[in-house]
């Protein structure tokens, strides 16, 4: 069975890439983040927009540099920062707090069929639906140009 | 000139006669059959296609649904080891080229499954995958084109890694990369090894807290030299020996250019430091005395911890300058290759004088000087390569 050993433990490993994925729904809570894109995509990665959260501004006393955070459903129905901390803490996602924004990579880049990016990008007002687990992760499932 | 034209010249001058060239003809044509070289660029090549193909699938591929999409890219995956187990048993094609494109559909479906689940490619996972699944190719197999694959993903997952490393990854890079080095005992996988740990020690010096200063490089190829105990075979030990001098000679060079070009050290430096790097230095002194005489040529950089105090970085420059003297002069009459003495020897030259050349000279007077610099440094090879050459006929 050597031959077929590696085949074998390669599926594995990606199969367990995708139930991670789906866990992340299974136990996680959906929130709709307001978006705006920020960076033309690239090409070599297949299509993308890049993508930041305008409301995902922390409060004072948190420097700048590693970020670590939790989501909130706001008053308008848009997800903002529930707790933040530099320090690490139980259920919350990395991200990086710079110029006056939280960026979390793992809600960067959207990837959409192709030649559908240049649309996202002039549209400007973007939300996107997520799902955060009880663990941090987080898993994008839906991009749309937003209408308030 | 190929050796056939060659031949064909030697026949017609009547140096050999046309027996002589059919003997030869007819040996280099065995050769040929007998080594069968797997072809790099083959390799490469494919792996480039196959890149190539994963990407622009997976660009238009929003509209099928995710599930069936990772599906298909391991059904390719499969085709692949199927064709690699069919080749094997009969014969044909390369089992090899199937498993590496195996690898890359592996490294394709993970792609894949990445991007259907819109998460962003920085992280170190995919690196990782490819690198411990090539690795394990290659002792499976042990042919040398799994770990050319592997250290592809080696090098990929040090410049992911870079900054952002941890102790625990940290940790798992220096446990990969000895038993890489270990287990492999083969020229090849142990050159590729040693660079892949020698980025992992670079690594390092990232994560300590509170270390700023700029001897790390020449911690890092020290630390490093243990690594020849791992080697089992004895000659290849001693073949294995030139590559710290190689690192260590570009370390060098860089050095005395990045110290002589900065006119603000602002680098945090310690006499600590600088003092310990010595005595590590003179312990490998000691080592390169017992086991590895040229391991002798990386005790003068156990002074640059000292000398890099020095603005001017006049003391650098001299201990360079003499080392690479006396390397070249050594290696002349020890009638050892001098190409890389020479290498080295006009690198050093051409440092110094941008260095100290590059500010004070008009810039016409500065290229001048340095062609004809450049072009007496051609002159000594052209005059010792002579000497060399007349001395053994």
């Amino acid at each position: 069975m050597k031959r077929y050993l590696f085949p074998l433990i390669q599926t594995l490993i990606v199969g367990l890439v995708v139930l991670a994925f789906f866990a992340i729904s299974w136990f996680g809570d959906s929130y709709r983040f307001r978006a705006e894109p920020y960076d033309p995509f690239n090409p070599v990665y297949g299509e993308f927009v890049m993508l930041q959260y305008p409301d995902l501004t922390p409060g004072a006393g948190v420097e700048e540099g590693t970020v670590y955070v939790t989501f909130k459903e706001g008053d308008d129905g848009y997800a903002v920062i529930d707790r933040i901390s530099n320090e690490r803490f139980l259920g919350s996602t990395k991200g990086d707090y710079y110029d006056k924004l939280v960026r979390v990579p793992q809600l960067e880049q959207y990837y959409v069929e192709q030649g559908t990016g240049k649309g996202y990008e002039d549209a400007k007002d973007l939300e996107v639906k997520a799902d955060v687990a009880p663990w941090g992760a987080i898993r994008p499932r839906h991009l749309d140009v937003r209408s308030e | 000139m190929s050796w056939q034209t060659k031949l064909k010249e030697w026949e017609d001058a009547g140096v050999i006669d046309a027996g002589t060239k059919a003997r030869v003809f007819e040996y280099e044509g065995k050769l040929k059959r007998e080594k069968k070289r797997f072809p790099l660029l083959v390799v490469i090549g494919l792996i480039f296609v196959a890149l190539a193909i994963m990407s622009f699938i997976a660009a238009n591929w929003q509209a099928i649904p995710a599930l069936v999409k990772i599906g298909l890219v391991l059904l390719l995956m499969w085709a692949f080891y199927v064709l690699a187990d069919v080749s094997e048993r009969r014969k044909i094609w390369s089992p090899v080229a199937f498993r590496i494109l195996g690898i890359i559909s592996f490294a394709g479906a993970i792609v894949v499954t990445v991007q259907t689940f819109h998460m962003s490619q920085q992280g170190t996972f995919l690196a990782w995958a490819v690198l411990l699944m090539a690795l394990g190719h290659y002792f499976l197999w042990r042919h040398e084109a799994y770990t050319i694959v592997a250290f592809i993903a080696g090098i990929n997952l040090l410049t992911t890694a870079g900054q952002s490393v941890t102790w625990l990854e940290w940790a798992l890079l220096l446990a990969v990369g000895l038993a890489w080095f270990y287990f492999s005992q083969k020229p090849l996988p142990q050159l590729f090894s040693w660079i892949f740990l020698f980025g992992s020690g670079v690594l390092l010096w990232s994560l300590v807290d509170g270390y700023d200063g700029v001897l790390w490089a020449i911690w890092t190829l020290f630390a490093l030299v243990p690594l020849l105990f791992l080697i089992k075979d004895e000659e290849a030990r001693k073949k294995f020996v030139p590559i710290y001098l190689f690192v260590g000679g570009a370390a060098s060079v860089v050095y005395l250019a990045v110290r002589g070009g900065t006119e603000d050290w602002t680098v945090d430096m310690s006499y600590y430091e600088s003092a310990a790097l010595l005595l590590v230095a003179l312990a490998i002194g000691y080592v390169g005395y017992r086991w590895f005489k040229p391991l002798l040529w990386l005790v003068p950089l156990g002074l640059f911890g000292f000398a890099l105090y020095d603005d001017t970085a006049i003391a650098l420059a001299a201990i360079i300058e003499i080392v690479a003297f006396a390397f070249l002069i050594y290696s002349e009459r020890k009638d050892h290759s001098l190409v890389m003495p020479f290498v080295y020897f006009i690198a050093v030259q051409m440092a110094i004088y941008f260095v100290y050349a590059w500010d004070r000279l008009d810039m016409s007077l500065f290229f001048l000087i340095g062609a004809i610099i450049v072009f007496l440094l051609a002159g000594i090879a052209w005059w010792l390569r002579r000497r060399r050459e007349g001395a053994t006929t």
